[in-house]
């Protein structure tokens, strides 16, 4: 069984990867041995094909041929989506958020107009309410609990 | 034979007055008597708007509330007797000031909390002032202690006696009276014997030190306990306590911090015990700390 890794692995033996995608993948391969494997047979495969003559005789041609199809090397644009669901999601995420971030540091942002920011909460004052008993000793000031001699 | 009647007499009297001195095991138990009065004063003027009287043996606590639609204040009294002339007030005050309202008409309150220990004689008087000092018109809370004997042999309840009743129930007094004091036993054990032990008199919410010394022969570092005992609660079948504490090694001058905020609660008179392992070097060996509380008999402090 291969790993999933596998179709990432063909698509940077072609050339076809971001650099930093093309990072991660060198980086599984260091320790994937079944992509490890891969690899070297795609390498030998490209060699193979690179090395054939430029009117190769029909047999050795469909030779080459098989052999590509079975180790299901495909064009990207042609082959299925074989990622899991949750990665399917966090790929599209990272999609996006890259997208978002590229936007937002790439493109200056526009200074909010005065009047278009939202206004502070306005704190209704308490001062409307009926007065009440303790109301006129109230000077705001905060409580306090002192020692007095008393007077004889 | 004039001069043998008149020191006859004198002595009579030298034993009746040492027989009437408040002496332990005399005839006589000190009271504690706290009069609040809530007080408008304004230049020079004092207008009386309630007075409450609260009796009670040593050891009563008590709180106030003053209850208005736009402010609330609660001050909690707990109160020890200290010698036979001071009191020792350990006070919570906490306030609540209606301060307005959002824009979803939900009312915003401007809260506060203080704690404070004072000690008042009794020619002393205590002032809470809920407001604050105002230039125009201050609203003061005074109370006041004294310091009675009862007879031994009559009840001593807990008394509230309101004098003058406050207008609309602007002043509301509860007083309780529950155990303040106890004995405390700390046991450092390995193994189940004890190798260290320390042992204080604590007040409640008041938090001392207690050194852990090691039995005879017991060869180990110094511990020392600063702990308190924060609340007591009438239970069945035992009443139960709550302790908090940290653990220090001691080296001369130096105290190394080897467990902090520990916590826990007990039943009166049944040890209470834990684990040290994880904090004491006691490689192959069961280290514990183990405390006993039990409630004092005694209510009155030693002048100190």
């Amino acid at each position: 069984m291969n790993c999933e890794w596998h179709d990432r692995v063909s698509a940077l033996i072609d050339g076809e990867l971001s650099a930093a995608a093309a990072a991660e993948t060198r980086a599984h391969i260091a320790h994937c041995p079944q992509c490890s494997d891969a690899e070297r047979e795609f390498l030998r495969l490209r060699d193979e094909i690179k090395a054939y003559q430029r009117d190769p005789d029909p047999v050795t041609m469909k030779r080459a041929l098989n052999t590509i199809l079975v180790s299901g090397h495909r064009p990207l644009w042609r082959r299925e989506v074989a990622l899991p669901l949750p990665a399917i999601a966090l790929i599209t995420l990272l999609a996006f958020a890259g997208g978002a971030l590229s936007i937002r540091y790439l493109t200056p942002a526009a200074p909010v107009p005065e009047e278009a920011r939202p206004a502070a909460p306005r704190i209704k004052d308490a001062g409307g309410e009926p007065p009440t008993e303790l109301l006129r000793y109230d000077g705001g000031a905060r409580a306090a609990i002192l020692v007095r001699k008393r007077a004889r | 034979m004039k001069a043998l009647r008149s020191l006859a007499l004198f002595a009579v009297i030298t034993i009746f007055a040492g027989l009437n001195h408040d002496a332990p095991g005399s005839e006589t138990l000190p009271n504690v008597r706290f009069q609040v009065k809530a007080i408008t004063e304004r230049a020079g003027s004092r207008q009386v708007l309630a007075e409450t009287h609260i009796d009670g043996p040593p050891g009563t606590d008590f709180d106030i509330k003053l209850n208005d639609p736009r402010f609330k204040l609660t001050a909690d009294f707990i109160t020890d007797l200290i010698g036979t002339e001071r009191v020792k007030l350990r006070v919570k005050l906490a306030t609540k000031r209606l301060f307005g309202y959002s824009p979803r008409n939900l009312p915003i309150y401007e809260e506060d909390l203080q704690q404070h220990t004072l000690q008042v004689g009794i020619d002393e008087t205590v002032e809470l002032l809920p407001f604050g000092h105002n230039d125009a018109e201050t609203l003061k809370i005074e109370i006041e202690p004294v310091i009675t004997a009862l007879p031994r042999t009559r009840e001593q309840p807990l008394k509230i006696e309101i004098v003058k009743l406050s207008h609309n129930g602007l002043l509301n007094i509860n007083a309780r009276k529950m155990p303040h004091r106890f004995n405390l036993v700390a046991s450092l054990r390995v193994d189940g014997e004890e190798v260290a032990r320390g042992a204080a008199q604590y007040l409640l919410q008041e938090a001392q030190e207690i050194r852990l010394v090691p039995v005879a022969g017991a060869k180990l570092p110094e511990l020392a306990l600063s702990m308190s005992i924060d609340s007591y609660q009438r239970s069945r079948p035992a009443d139960l306590y709550t302790i908090n504490f940290d653990i220090y090694q001691v080296s001369g001058k130096t105290k190394a911090e080897m467990a902090k905020n520990w916590a826990g609660v007990g039943n009166i008179g049944e040890p209470l015990s834990y684990e040290l392992n994880s904090v004491l070097p006691c490689p192959g060996r069961r280290c514990e700390l183990a405390f006993t509380v039990d409630l004092a008999e005694s209510n009155t402090e030693t002048q100190r």
